[in-house]
C-alpha cells in the first residue's frame, strides 16, 4: 500500500499532499496531553505491523490495520499513521517522498471513515463493529489507491488484466483476515482494557 | 494512567516477540523493490527480502531521458540487455505501485543499520513518546491534587 515516488504523477502528488495537511490540521486540532500516549503505541502497533509482509502472487501486502486504528484513535488516527508513515520512510525507505501525502492519506481517510460510521452503531456488537470496520478500511484504503492510480494515467485500468483488477485480488484476502483480526482485537481489548473502547461500548446494551 | 502504563507494556512485549520473530527470519520482509545490476548486460529485480519480482517490467533510459527500451523480467527477475547500450538509469515498476530506480543511489546510512535495530529504533522511539507524555501527565495530575489539598487547608486554616 506504500506507493513509491514516481508512481503518481506530479498533480495528484501535490494534491494528495494538499490533503495529508489538511487531514493532519484537522486530527490535530484540539489534540489533548492525555492522548498522547494512546496516539503514540497505535502508532507503534502500526509501525511494525506494516513491516509483516505476506506475499501473494507475484507481490507481497501487509496488514493496515485502519479499522483498529480508527475505532480507538477516532479523530487522532491521522496522527499515528503520519507519524509512522515517517519513521517508515526513514528508517526502511518505504514509500516515497512525493508520494507521502498520498500514503498519508490511503491510509488516514479508511480510519476516519469506519470511525464516524460504526461509533454509534447501536445495533452491533464489538466484534461485529471491529470486523466490519477492518474489512471496509482496507476495501476503502485499495478503492483509494485505484482512484489515484486512475487520476495517474489510464496505463493502470486499460489492459485486459489491468493493476486495479490486481490490486483489488491482491488486498481482498487482507481485507477478511483483517476484518476478522480486528473483531477478536476490539473484543479481547474490551474485556482486558475497557477504558480504550469505552467510546464504543457506551450504546450497548 | 494505569491503564497506558499496562498497554505500554502490553505493546512492548508484543513488538519484542514480533521483532524477534522477523529477525529468525533473518529478513524483514518488507516491500521495497529493488534493482541490482549483477554485471554488466545483466539485472536483477527483487524485493528487499530477497524474493524476486517476477513481474517486474525495466525501463532503461539515456542522459536525456529518452526510453532506450523497455522489457519485462524473467521469472526469476533476471533481465539480460545489450551490454554495448550506455545506459544512464533503469526504472523497474511491478503492477502493483512498487517502483525502483537506480538514480537512487544505495548510500544511505540507515540501510547499512541491521533491520532488527531499526525496528527497534522505531519501537523506542513510539515507546520513549508514550512513556514521557503519561509520567508528565501523571506529574501534573498530582500536583493539581496537591494545589488541591493545600487551598483546602489554607481555608480551613483561615476559617478556624
Amino acid at each position: 500500500m506504500h506507493v513509491a515516488d514516481g508512481v503518481l504523477s506530479l498533480p495528484v502528488a501535490i494534491t494528495t499532499t494538499i490533503g495529508a495537511v489538511g487531514i493532519f490540521v484537522y486530527a490535530l486540532k484540539g489534540t489533548k496531553e492525555e492522548e498522547i500516549p494512546k496516539i503514540s503505541l497505535l502508532a507503534g502497533g502500526f509501525f511494525v505491523a506494516s513491516l509483516i509482509n505476506i506475499p501473494i502472487g507475484p507481490t507481497s501486502i501487509h496488514p493496515l490495520l485502519g479499522g483498529f486504528i480508527g475505532l480507538i484513535l477516532g479523530r487522532r488516527a491521522p496522527l499515528a499513521i503520519l507519524v509512522a508513515l515517517l519513521l517508515q520512510a526513514l528508517l526502511f525507505q518505504h514509500g516515497g517522498i512525493t508520494t507521502f501525502g498520498a500514503n498519508t492519506l490511503l491510509m488516514s481517510i479508511p480510519a476516519l471513515l469506519v470511525h464516524y460510521m460504526f461509533i454509534n452503531r447501536k445495533s452491533l456488537t464489538l466484534f461485529w463493529k471491529g470486523m466490519m470496520s477492518g474489512s471496509l478500511a482496507v476495501l476503502i484504503g485499495v478503492g483509494l489507491l485505484c482512484l489515484l492510480l486512475i487520476s495517474t494515467s489510464s496505463y493502470y485500468h486499460d489492459q485486459a488484466f489491468s493493476v486495479i483488477q490486481l490490486v483489488w485480488m491482491a488486498y481482498l484476502p487482507l481485507a477478511l483476515i483483517e476484518g476478522v483480526l480486528t473483531g477478536f482485537a476490539i473484543k479481547h481489548l474490551s474485556l482486558i482494557r475497557p477504558q480504550l473502547v469505552k467510546h464504543l461500548m457506551k450504546e450497548e446494551k | 494512567m494505569g491503564t497506558i502504563k499496562k498497554t505500554t507494556y502490553i505493546i512492548v512485549v508484543i513488538s519484542f516477540f514480533i521483532s524477534g520473530f522477523l529477525y529468525n527470519m533473518e529478513t524483514i520482509k518488507a516491500h521495497r523493490l529493488m534493482i541490482e545490476i549483477e554485471k554488466k548486460g545483466q539485472l536483477g529485480v527483487y524485493f528487499d527480502d530477497g524474493t524476486t519480482a517476477s513481474d517486474a517490467t525495466v525501463s532503461a533510459f539515456d542522459e536525456s531521458g529518452q526510453l532506450i527500451f523497455e522489457e519485462q523480467v524473467d521469472k526469476n527477475g533476471q533481465l539480460t540487455y545489450d551490454p554495448a547500450l550506455t545506459i544512464h538509469r533503469f526504472i523497474a515498476e511491478d503492477n502493483f505501485g512498487h517502483r525502483a530506480s537506480t538514480m537512487e543511489k544505495d548510500t544511505h546510512i540507515v540501510k547499512e543499520i541491521p533491520a532488527f535495530i531499526r525496528i527497534m529504533i522505531g519501537i523506542s522511539c513510539f515507546t520513549f513518546i508514550a512513556t514521557f507524555f503519561s509520567f508528565r501527565h501523571q506529574y501534573k495530575e498530582a500536583k493539581e491534587k496537591n494545589n488541591e489539598k493545600r487551598g483546602e487547608t489554607n481555608n480551613e486554616k483561615s476559617f478556624n
